[in-house]
């Protein structure tokens, strides 16, 4: 390791042009905070002047040099010590007043534009993870996702608001006081900068471990995060495993860690913080001391004094805010880190250069030698074809793991075959609009995945502007429409999270209404009624079979009662086609499928 | 304000921690009171010539021999710095202490809060978001924190502070004491003028800024639908639109705060403008000196910024309310389900369950069982069969006490199981529910749930039984493989697989199995059906199935519809009698 060819923030000069994109589309709340910015130093700059003034020309009764004698000669009624002490009074007060007003609307526009910064890079971040297929969102945590889109994307502001604007403040101030302090007193202008090269070398002293302590004490942080998160989604298996007073003492396990971490890193930070202190506080005393000895001999005068401790003071302060803000910015830096590795994540599955909208779609369905995995090396689907004509019923049967669903994620192109193609009316789905593509498909899983929004809402998700009427027969043939009569909003009743007020009936039956809105000319049903019981599953089935009329439809079924009306099955296993065939035939081969058959219903 | 002294009991354990941050503000604050004294001797004494006070006078005589300036001035410059590195020095310790123990005070509350909704009846679960109660476990616990920070730590400061100040303030000169202290009153008026507008807009903000999180969270995890119907730019569009909400509710909110700080600001300024015009006068006419009228307007800075603790305290404690309102409603509120005063252990029980004219619902008026009386005898199965909707999953959520009837009781061995300690009741009873619910640990864990001290043989026993040991082994890590999130890396078999492995190593008198082999292929399923029987085996059962393939084993089938018990009786007898289970049957026969 090398600490000593570290730039003092690591990464930051990198991210500042990023951050400042930005900040850049914002361009007038970003105004602004700089016009503000520019104002407030302006005024640090006057606020010792009165007191200038004051205690050396009227109190102590210096002569004023010629410049300010003139300048003082401009106001009216400055004759007397007592005019001047008033002027002195009231230009105190205006200079408050007014670095009071700039103060607010300097956090004022903070606001305004770091939110805004933050909600653009968090709405571009949640476009393309909408945008990512289910290969990207299958290998993370949902979790995961969520806190780069609610919790990281702060990062921007707090890079600009904590890093670039102190950086650009305490430029500006140093501009503007250095030429005011060099005119007053070269020798303590020295002085009082000399003090910033020991601020940077313990700086750089420091700013590693205080990184790698905040870095580990916000890891123990998010453990007490993951334990408490997964706990809560768990509650009925927590409570009948009796997990509770393990799961408490775990967390006052993770509790001490953290809190050990802390204090390591509390303990570096004000160690930290004593010697910078003690640097600022002997540039302080140094003025003091020199100031008065120049006094002494008269090259120097109080208010000289007073001007460069007032200077110091507004000087030394965006400095240290900096450095006691980079673990802030260093953490933000990985949250930098964290929503870029997102936004640079290649969209795998694209609209090609030229790809064709699709209107009319009939569904036949093709795939041709397609070959899939999740991991390289690891294939789940193996040279796969098939060929469905439009309204044909494929049933897709075989053991877990076989890749059934995977199969048929490929139609939507929730996925990009390895190998193959997979075609629409003779089309390569690469060749079509996404958009266009997964408007003619279709779908009701497993799980149902209904959102929180009302009823009406969830059933028109794939066609937002469909009317009650429309919403109501949906519902009416997939035989929901009994049970949503019965909530107590009706079709307005909202469903919550998890849909955890419905059963899991009523819930795919929701899903199954959804389906049937959005009338898709392809359509895939994976385990539709895997969930559902023998009476509500027949009763589905009936409202399925109007469904997948004159539809081409994929349905993966595990109850060979729903698989039996398939014009044709495709038995699946290891990732490879077995045998296919209607399910007459089949069950007459006596193979693989028959096999399955008897498994389920006995020799019988 | 009692929510306030309720939260303030947690401080108690800490008193030791908070005797010495009192001792060592009381020193700080009057180092703070000195710091400005170097530089008052140095512009009256060395510069402008007057005299030193007496007892400063002898010191310095007898420590430099002679009065020189040069040297009194380098004492005085030293003095400044000594001074400045004690407050640093003090305020360091201070942050150690207050860091630790502040830390622990919000640790304590949120570990109380997690025992207590951990405590929660499943239904209160079903109920509630898992962000919003993560919120008050890991954020809204801090209030305690920042409480005692504004109530205790910060005032105690500035009380001290400005005691010390005025003390001296008043020796240099009275009238000028009196003056800033008139101001101090008005400045704290200023905050009880805004407080509940800024109340409600911090509620507000929270709430816009939750749903923006809810639709984050509710769009990624249907992230598949949200894909098949196409409906990205809506969810964007959805996106943007709360989260313009949630600025407009931040601005509006800062501008409110700021007509509270406008108003301590005017104070502030004239304040200082009526005594420096004073001051000035008062040095004019020779009765107080330039470094006097120094320390005075350095006091000032010091006793405006203090007072602004005052001033900001109602208006912080209402912006805590909402938390505080949040972290209480979960510690006051007393858990559904929780032992009767006298409830009695339960020793290992023979598995006998009774129902007795039950009913519950999930809905005031709204039952979900009527009057269902039932029977289980040590070692039966049970097989629940009726369509979705009956209540199957109701009932047997009753055995394990997830929720208390509306009406009758539940026996367990004879006794009603509101009776018994409810952790003993739950150790008897175990379950493999329709969804496998792993927890993002460890394959070896997920499985060793219930006895977490179960060695790794045990476990692979477990795993063997429920045909899992296969694909287990199979796994980059064996036993070792973390299970993501959503247990996104395993089919729902080889999930359910796990779910019946965690079952039969907890090995309980007691099973409820809800569907467990819904999500699992025929010949998977068969399989399984021989490792339950297995586990079955002397266990008092109650099975809920589709098929009913896997009814007909049962000793028992009770056939439920719209929540009442509409036949029961043995398969053989049921299949005969051509009711409702004969009719399902005949649903589910092949053609």
């Amino acid at each position: 390791m090398m600490p000593s060819a570290a730039p003092p923030l690591p990464g930051l000069f990198r991210l500042s042009g990023w951050v400042a994109g930005y900040a850049l589309r914002r361009w007038l709340p970003l105004l602004a905070v700089i016009l503000s910015l520019l104002v407030r130093v302006g005024m640090d700059v006057l606020k010792p002047w009165p007191m200038l003034v004051l205690v050396d020309y009227v109190l102590r009764g210096a002569p004023m040099p010629a410049w300010l004698a003139r300048l003082v000669g401009l106001l009216p009624g400055t004759a007397t010590p007592e005019a001047l002490t008033g002027w002195c009074v009231v230009s105190t007060v205006v200079l408050f007043l007014m670095s009071w007003a700039v103060g607010l609307a300097n956090a004022y526009a903070n606001i305004s534009l770091g939110q805004r910064m933050t909600y653009d890079l968090a709405a571009q971040l949640f476009s393309r993870l909408q945008q990512l297929s289910l290969r990207f969102h299958t290998r993370r945590a949902a979790g995961d996702s969520i806190r780069r889109v609610t919790a990281d994307c702060t990062c921007v502001s707090v890079i600009a608001k904590d890093a670039l604007l102190p950086i650009l403040s305490a430029g500006v101030s140093l501009l503007v006081m250095f030429g005011i302090m060099w005119r007053l007193s070269p020798a303590l202008t020295l002085w009082a900068l000399a003090v910033v090269p020991c601020m940077a070398a313990i700086f750089r002293l420091y700013a590693q471990p205080m990184l790698d302590r905040s870095s580990a004490q916000q890891e123990a942080d998010a453990g007490i995060y993951s334990l408490v998160e997964r706990t809560l989604a768990a509650m009925p298996v927590v409570q009948a495993y009796g997990r509770e007073g393990w799961n408490n003492r775990r967390l006052r396990e993770i509790h001490r860690d953290t809190l050990a971490a802390t204090l390591a890193l509390t303990d570096v930070q004000l160690r930290f913080k004593l010697l910078m202190g003690v640097t600022t506080a002997a540039g302080t005393a140094g003025i003091l001391w020199w100031g008065a000895y120049q006094a002494l001999a008269g090259h120097a005068s109080v208010g000289t004094i007073l001007v460069f401790l007032s200077y110091v003071a507004s000087l030394y302060a965006p400095v240290e805010s900096i450095m006691y803000t980079s673990a802030i910015i260093q953490s933000a830096a990985g949250s930098a880190a964290r929503v870029r590795d997102v936004l640079d994540a290649r969209r795998d599955v694209t609209d090609a250069p030229g790809a064709v909208t699709l209107g009319a779609a009939r569904g036949q369905v093709r795939l041709e030698q397609v070959a899939f995995g999740y991991e390289a090396g690891l294939p789940v689907l193996r040279g796969i074809s098939l060929e469905a004509e439009p309204g044909e019923t494929i049933a897709l049967v075989g053991p877990s793991g076989a890749g059934k669903s995977t199969l048929v994620s490929l139609l939507p192109r929730f996925f990009d075959p390895w190998e193959g193609r997979v075609c629409l009316d003779g089309r390569d789905l690469r060749t079509v609009a996404l958009k266009s593509l997964r408007r003619h498909i279709g779908l009701v899983l497993q799980e149902p995945f209904l959102f929180p929004q009302t009823i009406a809402a969830n059933i028109a998700y794939g066609r937002p502007k469909a009317t009650l009427a429309e919403i109501e027969a949906a519902a009416r043939a997939a035989g929901a429409h009994d049970f949503i009569t019965r909530l107590p909003q009706g079709y307005h009743t909202p469903v919550g999270e998890r849909g955890a007020t419905l059963s899991g009936g009523e819930r795919q039956r929701l899903s199954i209404a959804r389906a049937l809105l959005k009338s898709a000319p392809v359509l895939i049903l994976d385990e539709p009624t895997s969930a559902l019981d023998a009476q509500t599953e027949r009763l589905l089935l009936d409202a399925l079979e109007q469904l997948t009329a004159g539809r081409t439809t994929f349905i993966i079924a595990h109850r060979l009662s729903t698989v039996r009306r398939a014009s044709r099955i495709v038995f699946l296993e290891n990732g490879r086609v077995v045998e296919t065939g209607t399910p007459r035939d089949l069950l007459a081969r006596g193979g693989r499928y028959a096999a399955f058959h008897h498994a389920q219903f006995g020799a019988a | 304000m009692h929510r306030y002294r309720r939260l303030l009991g947690y401080v108690l354990p800490y008193r030791r921690a908070f005797g010495l941050i009192l001792g060592l503000t009381v020193v700080s604050s009057g180092v703070l009171a000195l710091q400005p004294w170097p530089m008052k001797f140095i512009v009256d004494h060395v510069l402008g010539g007057s005299p030193l006070p007496a007892w400063l006078e002898a010191l310095f005589r007898r420590g430099l021999g002679q009065d020189a300036p040069g040297r009194v001035l380098a004492v005085l410059a030293i003095a400044a710095f000594v001074l400045l590195v004690l407050n640093l020095g003090l305020e360091a310790v201070l942050a150690w202490i207050w860091t630790k123990a502040g830390r622990r005070l919000v640790y304590d509350v949120a570990q109380e809060i997690f025992a207590r909704l951990q405590a929660r009846s499943v239904l209160f679960h079903a109920r509630s978001t898992v962000g919003d109660l993560l919120g008050r476990i890991t954020t809204d616990s801090w209030c305690v924190y920042y409480l005692v920070d504004t109530l205790f730590v910060g005032p105690l400061h500035a009380l001290l502070a400005m005691g010390a100040m005025v003390v001296l303030m008043s020796q240099l000169d009275g009238l000028l004491t009196a003056l800033a202290l008139g101001a101090a009153p008005f400045m704290l008026g200023a905050g009880f003028l805004v407080g509940k507008p800024l109340r409600a807009m911090a509620r507000l903000r929270r709430e816009i800024e939750s749903r923006l999180a809810a639709h984050v969270q509710q769009t990624l995890a249907g992230i598949p639908v949200v894909q098949a119907f196409a409906q990205e730019e809506r969810e964007d569009e959805r996106f943007r639109e709360f989260a313009s909400a949630a600025i407009r509710a931040q601005q509006r909110s800062l501008l409110l705060g700021s007509l509270n700080s406008l108003s301590s600001g005017l104070v502030t300024t004239l304040g200082t403008g009526v005594i420096l015009w004073f001051g000035a006068r008062h040095v004019t006419h020779g009765q107080l000196t330039v470094g006097s009228l120094l320390v005075f307007l350095s006091y000032l800075g010091t006793l405006q910024a203090q007072m602004k603790t005052f001033a900001n305290l109602y208006t912080v404690l209402q912006g805590f309310r909402p938390s505080v309102d949040r972290v209480l409603e979960i510690i006051d509120a007393p858990p559904e389900i929780r032992d009767r005063p006298g409830a009695v252990a339960l020793p290992r029980v023979r598995g006998h369950v009774a129902l007795e004219g039950v009913t519950f619902g999930y809905a005031p008026g709204r039952p979900a069982l009527r009057g269902v009386t039932l029977e289980a005898r040590p070692g039966q199965t049970v097989a629940l069969v009726g369509p979705t909707g009956a209540g199957k999953t109701t009932l047997v959520n009753l055995i394990p006490r997830f929720f208390d009837p509306w009406e009758g009781r539940v026996r367990v061995d004879g006794r009603d199981v509101r009776d018994v300690q409810v952790a003993a009741l739950r150790s008897q009873v175990a379950l493999v529910l329709q969804e496998p619910f792993l927890l993002a640990a460890t394959v070896a864990e997920n499985i060793a749930l219930g006895r977490p001290d179960a060695s790794l043989a045990d476990i692979e026993a477990a795993a063997r039984a429920a045909q899992a040991h296969d694909f287990i082994a199979g796994l980059p890590q064996g036993y070792a493989t973390p299970i993501g999130e959503r247990g996104a890396t395993l089919s729902g078999g080889e999930r359910q697989r796990l779910a019946i492995a965690r079952a039969l190593l907890k090995d309980a008198p007691i099973l409820i199995l809800d569907e467990p082999t819904s999500a699992l292929d025929p010949p998977t399923e068969r399989v399984l059906m021989a490792a339950l029987a297995r586990l079955m085996a002397g266990r008092t059962t109650f099975l809920i199935a589709h098929r009913l393939s896997t009814a007909r084993r049962a000793d028992c089938v009770v056939v439920l519809e719209q929540g009442r018990i509409v036949e029961t009786g043995a398969p053989s007898e049921l299949e005969a009698r051509g009711g409702a289970y004969a009719r399902l049957q005949t649903l589910q026969s092949p053609s």
